[in-house]
Parts: C-alpha cells; sequence; structure tokens
C-alpha cells in the first residue's frame, strides 16, 4: 500500500495509505472480527464512491464528540471501533443503504440467539 | 451464473426406501443444462443405497469450538464442499448446484448448520431448502417406529409424499393431516417420481427470510388428533405487537432449556413503532432476522410465530409468549 492512493472522489484517504491510524497506533488493532468487517465496509464503499471520503470524515467526527461527550457526562466510554459502527450506521442510514428498521430488524436475532450464532 | 454467486444446496432426506435414489436420478436426467454435483450418503464414499447406509458412526459429527452442542457440523461435508468449490474455482470442474442426499438415518441438523457455521461454506454456498420425502404406504410405520423419520419430517421446507398410488385418497389424506401437525410451515406435495415437474423441488428458498410463511387455517383448529408424535409443532398469533426486548428474552430462555429440542422456527413479528414486519427464523440456535415488508396500512399488524421440535414444553411456551404482548 502506498501513501498515494486515493478514493473514488479524489480526497486521499489516510485509512488507503500509511498514514492509517490503525498502523500508527497499537491501541486501534482489531480486537473482535467484527472490528475488521466495519472498517473494511466502510472503506470499500468509500472506493467504490458510495460515500464521499470528507462526508465519512465529518460523520466519524460528529459521532467521536458525542461519544467523548457522553463519557464526560459518567457514561461508560466506547471503544473506538464502537464509534466507528455508530458512525457507520448513520452514515448509511444517511445515504439510504439502509434504515434504522432494518438495522434494529437484523440485530433480532444476535439479541435472541447471541451474535455467535446469527445465519449470515 | 457468475463466480461469486453463491451456489444453491438442497438438502433430500427421507427414511429409507422412499425414493431419494429414484428422485435424484430423475433430477439429473431432466436437468438438461444445469450441472449439478451430487453429494451422497456417506458424504465422497462410493457407493449408494448399500449397506453403508445403515452405519451412522461413519458420520464425522464436529462440535465447533464455541462448546455449544447445538452448533455441530459435518466434518465430512466441509471437506468435500471446500474440495468442490476449489475445483470449480480453478475450472477443473463446472457445476451451478448442489444436492445432498443424506442417509435414511442422518440428523438433517449438522449438515443444514454446516452452512451457516463454517465461514468458507457459507461464502461459496447458500442453503436452498431441506426436501423430505415420505412414503405413502410405509410412512405411517416408518413415524411409529422411528424418531429419525420424525426429525426429518420437522426439519422439512418441504415434503414430498412417494408412492402415492399404492395407499387409498384416505390413507393418503390421513398421513397429510399427521404431517400438517408435525410441520405446519412444509407444503406437502404428491409426486409420481415419473412426471411431477423437478422445478418444483429445487430454489425453494426455505431459508429465506423473505419467504411467505403460511399455516393452513384448519391447523389452527385444534382438533383431535390421533398420534402422540415427538415431533410436534404449535402457532403463535397476536394481534397486539409484540416487545422486542421481551420476545429477545424468551428466545434467550427457550434456547438455554430447549435449543436441541428446538429443530425449526419461523415467524413474522410485529413491534410498535415498526412501520415493516420483522421476520426471523431458525435451526436449533442458530438464526437470522431481517425487515419484511411494509404492513399495509389498513392491515392488522399480526404477529405469526411457528415453533417445530420434539416435545416442547408448549402451554407454557405459548404463556410467555402472550405475555411478550406490548403493553
Amino acid at each position: 500500500m502506498t501513501g498515494t492512493e486515493t478514493c473514488a472522489n479524489g480526497a486521499v484517504s489516510p485509512l488507503l495509505s500509511e498514514r492509517l491510524p490503525i498502523a500508527d497506533d497499537p491501541a486501534l488493532k482489531f480486537a473482535e472480527p467484527w472490528e475488521a468487517k466495519a472498517f473494511a465496509i466502510i472503506v470499500k464503499l468509500a472506493e467504490d464512491g458510495v460515500i464521499a471520503w470528507p462526508d465519512w470524515v465529518a460523520c466519524f467526527s460528529r459521532e467521536v464528540a458525542k461519544a467523548t461527550a457522553a463519557e464526560a457526562r459518567g457514561e461508560t466510554p466506547k471503544s473506538y471501533y464502537a464509534q466507528w459502527l455508530d458512525a457507520a450506521e448513520t452514515i448509511l442510514v444517511e445515504k439510504g443503504v439502509t434504515s434504522r428498521e432494518q438495522l434494529l430488524a437484523r440485530r433480532f436475532a444476535a439479541g435472541s440467539v447471541g451474535s455467535g450464532h446469527t445465519m449470515a | 451464473m457468475s463466480a461469486l454467486a453463491k451456489l444453491p444446496v438442497t438438502i433430500l432426506t427421507g427414511f429409507l426406501g422412499v425414493g431419494k435414489t429414484t428422485l435424484l436420478n430423475r433430477i439429473l436426467h431432466e436437468r438438461h443444462g444445469e450441472r449439478i454435483a451430487v453429494i451422497e450418503n456417506e458424504f465422497g464414499e462410493a457407493g449408494i443405497d448399500n449397506d453403508i447406509l445403515l452405519t451412522p458412526g461413519s458420520e464425522q459429527i464436529v462440535e465447533m469450538n464455541n462448546g455449544c452442542i447445538c452448533c455441530t457440523v459435518r466434518g465430512d461435508l466441509v471437506r468435500i464442499l471446500g474440495e468442490l468449490a476449489q475445483r470449480r474455482a480453478s475450472g477443473s470442474l463446472q457445476f451451478d448446484r448442489v444436492i445432498i442426499e443424506t442417509t435414511g438415518l442422518a440428523d438433517p441438523a449438522p449438515v443444514a448448520q454446516t452452512f451457516f457455521m463454517d465461514g468458507d461454506i457459507a461464502r461459496s454456498y447458500a442453503l436452498d431448502a431441506i426436501v423430505t420425502i415420505v412414503d405413502a404406504r410405509h410412512g405411517d410405520a416408518q413415524l411409529n417406529a422411528n424418531h429419525e423419520a420424525q426429525e426429518q419430517v420437522g426439519f422439512a421446507d418441504r415434503l414430498l409424499l412417494s408412492k402415492t398410488d399404492l395407499v387409498d385418497a384416505e390413507t393418503a389424506a390421513r398421513l397429510k393431516d399427521r404431517l400438517t401437525r408435525m410441520n405446519p410451515r412444509a407444503p406437502i406435495s404428491a409426486v409420481d417420481f415419473g412426471r411431477t415437474p423437478i422445478a418444483a423441488l429445487l430454489d425453494i428458498g426455505g431459508f429465506s427470510l423473505d419467504a411467505i410463511l403460511e399455516i393452513e387455517p384448519d391447523f389452527l383448529d385444534d382438533v383431535a388428533h390421533e398420534h402422540d408424535d415427538t415431533v410436534q409443532s404449535f402457532v403463535f398469533t397476536s394481534d397486539t405487537p409484540l416487545d422486542q426486548g421481551r420476545l429477545q428474552a424468551f428466545f434467550r430462555e427457550a434456547m438455554d432449556s430447549h435449543a436441541e429440542d428446538l429443530m425449526r422456527y419461523k415467524g413474522i413479528a410485529a413491534f410498535p413503532g415498526f412501520d415493516h414486519r420483522v421476520v426471523f427464523q431458525g435451526v436449533h440456535m442458530i438464526m437470522g432476522s431481517d425487515i419484511g415488508r411494509r404492513w399495509a396500512v389498513d392491515e392488522p399488524r399480526r404477529s405469526t410465530l411457528v415453533f417445530i421440535g420434539r416435545n416442547l414444553p408448549k402451554d407454557q411456551w405459548l404463556e410467555r409468549l402472550a405475555a411478550c404482548r406490548a403493553d
């Protein structure tokens, strides 16, 4: 991977370069398979032009700010990838790729049998 | 079909001598222009319908490393499906569809679960349906004597009644009634292996979440029936929307106590504030859910849940499900 790869919209993606946060910070290594999946989905959708990179950056920043404010109020801190996932859901709903209802519907099975037992 | 599309898989099951091999031969001869990989019996062993059929010990049942007893898969099936996918990818073998014929004594669950629990298999193949053949002449006796025969009926997405020409209409109707009580979600059709269109057996979508859930209205009438089968079913309906959290809690407790006995289940649920149906289904402890179609404006938002299993605590579960109605 080189430092010059770009998204479909032409913006330089920090996620597709050597400046990847994941590469710099050992704390951001994937701890669970879903984290890598959530990460890859966004990168792929950006590559395919479904999401414009600046939109993603803005969305993720808003989620991070929300989580930081919640933590300051004494709520349970959210991990980096939990924040990433929140932002991913928000932007995918905004772009009409999915809906809040569909996300809740798909979570029904995981909440009933445990996430390790859901049909793909 | 593109190389990336998942290959449809049909599991063909039924007790010994019901006519699985006859039907398979028919499919292979009739389905021109489509290449079908058939995995038979002992999954890779040569020969069919011989004595090896009676040796269930040769199945490789593998427990997944999460230690969950109901998440067993067939190790031999994983191996052969993996090899088939590799040979197809390399171009040395061409096929568009897989039919797995299980032994007359096999438990269909680990075969079906293989498609959901093994990541590589789930990426290459999509389980279409479990099709179970029941012998119209001997079916009653086989269901009385063998729990395997009952389980094959319970797991089915479609039931085929063979050899109906050997019994009178009343006998066939009685057997159909018994099968419907065991498994109300599987349509039953009489088959004449010489004439029935093969298309009726394939692409059934038994595991697709948006498949229509149709229950015979008669099934809901609680009439007396003559058999006390181990494999039974029941239906819960509610015109009041259900509380999602409570329904999930119901399933978690049901799985804790009865995951092994709960063979198949399928449901359409109305949740308060949801404009769409939520559809779900499962095999034992493996479950999928998604959004269904939007409720029509003047349509009653009726939830319908079907459960099929062995000796399920029907009355207790119905009571608990009734308590899932949203306030």
